[in-house]
C-alpha cells in the first residue's frame, strides 16, 4: 500500500521542519502559499501531485483560508484538519478568535519575511493605499513567533511602518501545531 | 441605452486608484447624478468584478477601491440630497451582519451600500454577530428580511442556527433570511441547506433579493 503524502501550505514549511521527529514521517510536498488566495489553482496542483503519485488520498495541511477550500475533489480522498484557518493551527481556535474580535491582523512567519510581497503584490495595494485599508479595518498587527523562523525586529518595523499600525510579537508554542496534525498522523501509520 | 465608456472607470479600479476613479464618478454626476452614477456606472463595475472574482483574477486592493468608491458616490448623492425620506408606507429595514465566527466584512459592507442606495434602512450588526442578536435586531427594529455573509463553508454552517432560532419562534414567515458570501456563489446548495431564503450573486444584486424576500413575506 503506497504511503499518503502531505500536501501542505508553505507556510507549515518551517514548523514541520521543527518538529523533525516527533511526529510520524510521510513525504511532504510544499505548495507555495500564494494558493491561498486561489482555492482552484491550488485544487489542480492536488490533482497534478497525486496523479504524479498515482495515490487516492492524501493529507492536505491547509485552513480554511478562502471559499472553496472544502470542496470535494473526484476520486481523492482528502484528510483534512479541522481548522478555519491556518492561524488556528498554531494559535489554536480560541486565540485565533480573540484575535479576530481584537480586529488585528495576524501574520504567520513566512508572510513576515515575505510581507511586501504579500501586500503589494498578492493583495495589490499601493503603499498609500495600503495604509488605508490597514487602518480602517484592523487595529493591530500580531506576528506569530513559533521560533521557527528568524524574525528581525528591523521587519517588524518595516511592516508597521507600511501599514501604519502597531506591531507586536506573538510567542507560541510550537506543540499547539503538532497536537492539531497528530491525531491525522498517528492514524495514518 | 447607456452609450457611456465605462472602460476609464475599469481601469482605475483595476490599478486600485481611487482618487482617480473617483474623479471620473464626478465627472459623470456633474452631468447626470450622484445616484445614477452609483446604478449606470459604478453597478457594472461590481459586477464584472464579481466574474473575475470567481476567475481568481481580481486582488483585494481591486475589491477594497470597488467597496470605497461605492461608498463614495452613495455618501455624496446623500449630501447632495438625491435619496428622499422613504414614507412611512414603503419604509424597509434590513438587517445585516457576518455570521457567527465569520471576520470577513468587505462583502457585508458593500451590500449595506446597495441595499442604503436602493431606500432600505440599514442596521448593520458588523461581524460576528450570534443568531439570537441578529434575531432579536430584526424583531425589535420591525425588520422582515435579515441578510447574513459567510466567506468560508464552516462559518456558514453557523446560518443554520439562525433558521432554527426563526422556526422555534415561530418568525420564518414574517422574517425571510437572505445569505450570501464567497462560498454560496461556489455552492449554491447550501444555500437551502442552512435554511436560507434566497441568495445574490453579488453586492449589488442584493437589493433585488431583498425586495423580493420583503413582496413574497408580504404577499403571502
Amino acid at each position: 500500500m503506497k504511503t499518503t503524502p502531505i500536501i501542505a501550505c508553505s507556510i507549515f514549511r518551517p514548523a514541520l521542519e521543527a518538529l523533525g521527529d516527533s511526529i510520524p514521517s510521510h513525504p511532504v510536498y510544499f505548495l507555495d502559499s500564494r494558493f491561498h488566495f486561489t482555492p482552484e489553482r491550488l485544487y489542480n496542483e492536488v490533482v497534478r501531485i497525486t496523479q504524479e503519485l498515482k495515490v487516492k488520498q492524501v493529507f492536505l495541511l491547509y485552513g480554511e483560508c478562502s471559499a472553496g477550500f472544502n470542496l470535494p475533489i473526484p476520486g481523492i480522498n482528502i484528510l483534512r484538519v479541522n481548522r478555519k484557518d491556518c492561524l488556528e493551527f498554531l494559535l489554536g481556535p480560541e486565540q485565533t478568535k480573540s484575535f479576530a474580535r481584537q480586529r488585528c491582523f495576524v501574520m504567520l512567519p513566512e508572510w513576515v519575511i515575505r510581507w511586501e510581497e504579500l501586500f503589494y503584490h498578492w493583495f495589490g495595494f499601493s503603499p498609500d493605499l495600503l495604509k488605508t485599508y490597514m487602518q480602517e479595518i484592523y487595529s493591530s498587527i500580531i506576528i506569530v513567533d513559533d521560533h521557527s523562523t528568524s524574525l528581525p525586529d528591523a521587519t517588524l518595523k518595516d511592516i508597521a511602518q507600511a501599514t501604519g499600525l502597531d506591531c507586536q510579537r506573538y510567542p507560541v508554542d510550537i506543540t499547539l501545531f503538532r497536537d492539531a496534525i497528530l491525531p491525522i498522523l498517528t492514524e495514518l501509520e | 441605452m447607456n452609450t457611456y465608456n465605462n472602460e476609464p472607470l475599469f481601469l482605475a479600479v483595476k490599478k486600485s486608484n481611487r482618487i482617480l476613479a473617483n474623479a471620473i464618478i464626478d465627472e459623470y454626476a456633474r452631468e447626470h447624478s450622484y445616484r445614477e452614477a452609483l446604478c449606470d456606472i459604478v453597478k457594472p463595475i461590481m459586477y464584472t468584478l464579481g466574474e473575475l472574482w470567481l476567475k481568481e483574477e481580481t486582488t483585494l486592493a481591486q475589491t477594497y477601491v470597488a467597496a470605497k468608491i461605492s461608498e463614495d458616490t452613495l455618501n455624496k448623492a446623500i449630501q447632495k440630497g438625491e435619496y428622499e425620506e422613504t414614507s412611512s408606507d414603503n419604509h424597509r429595514v434590513a438587517v445585516i451582519g457576518n455570521v457567527e465566527d465569520d471576520f470577513h466584512s468587505l462583502g457585508r459592507k458593500l451590500v449595506g451600500t446597495f441595499l442604503s442606495a436602493s431606500g432600505w434602512e440599514v442596521i448593520d450588526l458588523g461581524n460576528d454577530v450570534s443568531p439570537a442578536e441578529f434575531v432579536e435586531t430584526a424583531v425589535s427594529h420591525g425588520s422582515h428580511v435579515i441578510g447574513v455573509s459567510a466567506m468560508m463553508y464552516s462559518t456558514a454552517q453557523n446560518v443554520e442556527n439562525i433558521s432554527a432560532i426563526l422556526a422555534r419562534r415561530n418568525l420564518k414567515n414574517d422574517i425571510k433570511l437572505a445569505v450570501g458570501g464567497a462560498v454560496f456563489k461556489l455552492t449554491p446548495t447550501l444555500v437551502k441547506e442552512v435554511g436560507g431564503d434566497g441568495t445574490a450573486s453579488n453586492a449589488t444584486d442584493a437589493p433585488r433579493l431583498f425586495n423580493e424576500l420583503f413582496e413574497y413575506r408580504e404577499g403571502r
